[in-house]
């Protein structure tokens, strides 16, 4: 076969591929010599151009084109063979320039047109938003600062790089505690201690090669003092059922000084989980489970099992303890009554303390009517409420040591003070007689920083009745508001001489009169005609009036007068004081010094490093039931429980268990990959905080006046 | 082995390991809470960009910017290597977003398109070599022109030469419509040649009904049909691989400007 295709600078023209312009008689076979410009516009005129030589043209039609013709120039010089323009044509490099250009210029309008129009947020959201986030209203400006409008009104905001001002927005719905950029919100001081003890802690596993091999190319991001992004850990828009929360093990321990492989390999050991601290409710589990529950008066109302004493709270997480009237009245309700108790039954709010009235009324320094057998010290109450008034702490300080019945040899200064205490002591009795409950209440206003509230007051005061007042000043002091006048008007009285006074008046009583302590059996007030108090009876577990004084005066130094604050203190939480209420509950000093009225409660809305759910787990218990997990310190010295709950010792950090710590192995056993999962997240929260829904910037809007009316959906 | 494998071998050793510490470094940054998909991003738009620049250097062959061929090795390397860098910075899932969407099926488009070039690219020149003469593309109109004009004078000369009409019917009927325009294309790229053993068993059938004189012009133009056969091979396969580039490039474009507004958005909240 021929080959027709002659490749040669003579025979054939020369096709140069990256022209934009092809003659339109190419696929003719007949292409002219110049062909199209740049623009497409043919340049035909002729098959040659005549070269002049001498007096004649000649014909320069290439070799290509069939060499020189035969008819040859005419004689002006002009190509005796013209050549009829033709229609230029698009070579392929020119149309695939063109498309290029069509589909860039397609594709820019079309992004332009759809970026500027309502839809164009809908295109450039990278996916949808989770449950949680999506709305029919949220717009892109609800997380992202600085993006309103249509997708085109972004381009003024696009060079500012916004991981963190965005979080901030999060911040708006979400309040997550006062460091919420911070790793766990914790401050970077306290991040620097937890590191340093978990840097301190032993392992026995290794590190994660995929974590160490990671070291190497990354940094952790949250470590130190570096602000994390919300979004470095919650990925949204990646459809509506993304769980926001998921995070894997290593992605945890990124920033951790101390890395693992798995719970059961590696993971730090459990140190006295869950146990941080000594119960605020002191219950010796041991003794009352060897010896208490089987005495024989206490055999019938013990509780059988764990599931008496405790229950489940609203959420199943943590076992709170039942109320008292539940588990622990049937054997202590009648302690705290004071049934069969030896002493008095009562807490002698108010004493008429022994006095040498005689010397001082010798010396001049008469103190009127004064019980000839008032033997008692006052009252750490009386103290306490006398504290504000001048001179009185001084004489109290003085009178410290001094033996008030027998003043003989007292040096005038002490007899001062006596005279001073004594009608400090008369003036309460009188200003509470006539005084009653506000007077009272204007003492405490005057020994307290802040000013009680109305049922602070009421606790203190007990619900004081003026009879009982009424009866003791009768008795006691029969002529108290003459003297008293006398005393306040000039100074002393006007007798020198202790006058006898009047007999008691007493309303008659039947033979079979029950004692005032049990008269007030069901707690209340009552006078002692024995010791010249005026004592109150605990009504029962909870008495408000005990509670409110030992709340008070467990903080002691943020009291005007914290010497006889503490006395107070001392005297109610003493170990056989009426109610026993420091029997069990336990004064810790930290954050304040505070007296534990109900045991550990968890708030719903707080959230620790670790979490645990009981009720999840109740159903894998076996036998052994609670003590499954919690088994008893029964190597625990005897009494060291409640050896940590001595008045010395408030801190409570200190302290010995009943139950020996939870192990790793119990939870791992079932914590593994392919049983429960033991996944980081199962137990530990990330933010360690209270969780509490913020208000929200729209909330705040709709309470203005003028936008009460709601608009329609 | 030889050198050509062990380049190829060298080249693809290279990719992988490339992959595989493209593939840790996003996996070390996503477990460090690092924003990884940024910097995969980032990277794969640099990389797309110097995949685009290819096209410009053959359109600047004066720099001295290492040979064509150097870069088309370079291209094809760095393409699959992009394929890979894709795959790890939408984390092995489908996307989500309507943007992100339209912007993978392009990558995925311009890549296959590319794949398929680069497959042309080495299937059809080899199989165009051995075919016949190998033919200018730019000249083939003007061929095809040229072979027309010649059948048609040797099918207007035998009427007076044999004083028969029977070669010119043939000619209007059976191939009038082959010698005018470019056909059987397809055929020819996938390689079938049943058209041209159609067109030759029907010349071969009337052969019985022709003389002497009639047979020699007949066989002229018999020559001339493969003649046509080869000119119409030549131009599918040539136009073939210059075609793939008519969706290859224009495609790229439309990614790159779908690619910068996603690099945009995302830079925004990053």
């Amino acid at each position: 076969m021929k080959n027709w295709q002659e490749i040669n600078d003579r025979a054939a023209d020369y096709a140069r591929p990256n022209q934009r312009w092809v003659c339109g008689r190419a696929c003719l076979g007949a292409p002219c010599m110049e062909g199209p410009d740049a623009h497409g516009v043919c340049r035909a005129t002729s098959e040659c151009h005549p070269l002049r030589k001498g007096d004649r043209w000649h014909c320069t039609r290439p070799a290509a084109a069939g060499g020189p013709c035969a008819t040859g120039p005419l004689p002006d010089g002009a190509c005796c063979r013209p050549v009829p323009r033709c229609v230029p044509s698009r070579s392929l490099r020119s149309w695939r320039g063109l498309t290029t250009t069509a589909v860039a210029t397609v594709t820019t309008g079309l992004l332009a047109l759809l970026l500027a129009s309502d839809r164009g947020r809908d295109f450039v959201s990278p996916g949808e938003l989770s449950f949680a986030h999506s709305s029919s209203k949220s717009q892109c400006a609800d997380c992202h600062p600085g993006i309103a409008g249509p997708p085109v009104a972004w381009l003024g905001t696009l060079t500012n790089t916004a991981a963190q001002s965005d979080s901030r927005l999060c911040l708006n719905c979400h309040h997550m505690g006062e460091a919420p950029f911070h790793a766990h919100g914790q401050s970077p001081a306290e991040l620097a201690g937890l590191t340093q003890r978990a840097a301190s802690r032993a392992t026995d596993g290794t590190r994660p090669v995929a974590l160490a091999l990671g070291s190497l190319m990354a940094k952790p991001a949250g470590q130190a003092a570096a602000e994390l992004a919300c979004a470095a850990c919650h990925k949204e828009h990646r459809g509506k059922e993304h769980d926001l929360k998921q995070l894997g093990n290593l992605q945890c321990q990124s920033c951790h000084a101390r890395q693992f492989t798995s719970l059961a390999n590696g993971h730090p050991a459990f140190e006295h989980y869950p146990f941080k601290q000594r119960t605020r409710i002191i219950f010796d589990h041991l003794s009352h489970l060897k010896e208490h529950f089987h005495e024989a008066q206490f055999k019938s109302v013990a509780p059988a099992s764990c599931a008496d004493c405790h229950e489940p709270d609203e959420r199943g997480h943590t076992m709170q303890v039942k109320a008292f009237a539940r588990v622990c009245a049937a054997c202590h309700a009648d302690q705290i009554h004071g049934r069969g108790r030896a002493g008095a039954p009562g807490i002698a709010f108010l004493r008429v303390p022994g006095l040498d009235a005689a010397t001082l009324a010798e010396r001049g320094l008469a103190v009127g009517d004064w019980p000839e057998f008032a033997e008692g010290r006052p009252t750490p109450f009386m103290e306490w409420l006398l504290a504000g008034e001048p001179g009185v702490p001084p004489a109290l300080t003085k009178l410290a040591k001094v033996d008030l019945l027998d003043l003989a040899d007292a040096d005038a200064d002490t007899l001062k003070a006596a005279s001073q205490l004594a009608w400090a002591v008369k003036g309460l009795f009188f200003d509470l007689l006539n005084g009653g409950q506000p007077g009272l209440k204007q003492r405490f206003e005057s020994q307290v920083k802040s000013p009680p509230s109305r049922e602070t007051v009421a606790d203190l005061t007990g619900a004081l009745s003026a009879d009982v007042i009424d009866s003791a000043i009768g008795n006691w002091f029969p002529r108290l508001a003459t003297e008293i006048a006398e005393f306040r008007s000039a100074g002393k009285l006007k007798s020198a001489r202790a006058t006898k006074p009047p007999p008691p008046g007493k309303a008659k009583a039947g033979a079979n009169r029950v004692k005032p302590e049990d008269w007030v059996e069901s707690g209340g007030w009552y006078r002692s005609d024995l010791d010249y108090a005026v004592l109150y009876r605990p009504k029962g577990h909870a008495d408000n009036f005990l509670t409110g004084w030992l709340s008070l005066t467990a903080n002691a130094a943020a009291l005007r007068s914290p010497q006889p604050a503490a006395r107070v203190f001392q005297e109610l939480a003493a170990p056989k004081a009426p109610g026993l209420c420091a029997k069990c509950h336990s004064v810790d000093d930290h954050p304040v010094p505070r007296m534990n009225w109900q045991p550990a409660r968890f708030s719903p809305a707080r959230q620790e490093f670790t979490k645990f759910s009981h009720a999840s787990h109740l159903s894998l218990l076996g036998d052994q039931g609670c003590l499954s997990c919690h088994g008893l310190n029964l190597n625990a010295p005897a009494g060291s429980y409640l050896a940590a709950f001595a008045q010395d010792n408030r801190d409570s950090a200190r302290f010995q268990s009943n139950f020996k710590p939870i192990e790793r192995n119990v939870c791992a056993s079932c914590h593994t990959p392919r049983f429960a999962g033991d996944s980081c997240l199962l137990c530990h929260n990330y933010h360690v905080t209270r969780l509490r829904p913020a208000t929200t910037v729209t909330m705040k809007a709709k309470m203005q006046p003028d936008k009460l009316t709601p608009t329609a959906r | 082995m030889t050198p050509f494998f062990q380049r190829r071998l060298l080249g693809l050793g290279l990719v992988a390991l490339a992959a595989l510490a493209c593939w840790g470094l996003d996996v070390s940054l996503d477990l460090h809470l690092r924003p990884a998909a940024a910097v995969s991003g980032t990277s794969l738009l640099v990389l797309v960009l110097f995949l685009t620049l290819f096209n410009a250097r053959k359109k600047l062959p004066f720099l001295p910017l290492l040979p064509a061929a150097v870069w088309m090795q370079i291209h094809l390397y760095a393409g699959c290597f992009s394929l890979i860098l894709f795959a790890v910075h939408v984390g092995f899932r489908l996307p989500g977003g309507r943007l992100e969407t339209a912007l993978a099926v392009l990558f995925v488009a311009v890549t296959v398109s590319g794949i398929l070039g680069l497959a042309i690219s080495r299937w059809l020149p080899a199989r165009i070599r051995v075919h016949g003469e190998n033919l200018m593309f730019e000249r083939i109109p003007a061929l095809r022109a040229a072979l027309r004009k010649e059948v048609e004078e040797l099918v207007l000369g035998s009427l007076p030469a044999t004083d028969s009409s029977t070669i010119a019917d043939f000619y209007e009927q059976k191939l009038r419509g082959y010698f005018e325009e470019p056909r059987h294309l397809g055929n020819h790229v996938l390689g079938y040649g049943k058209p041209l053993h159609g067109i030759l068993s029907e010349i071969k059938s009337l052969d019985r009904y022709l003389n002497a004189e009639e047979r020699k012009i007949m066989a002229e133009i018999e020559e001339r049909v493969r003649l046509k056969d080869n000119l119409d091979f030549q131009f599918a396969t040539q136009g073939m691989l210059k075609l793939w580039l008519f969706v290859h490039i224009p495609l790229t474009y439309a990614l790159l400007i779908l690619a910068v507004l996603h690099a945009l958005v995302a830079w925004r909240v990053v």
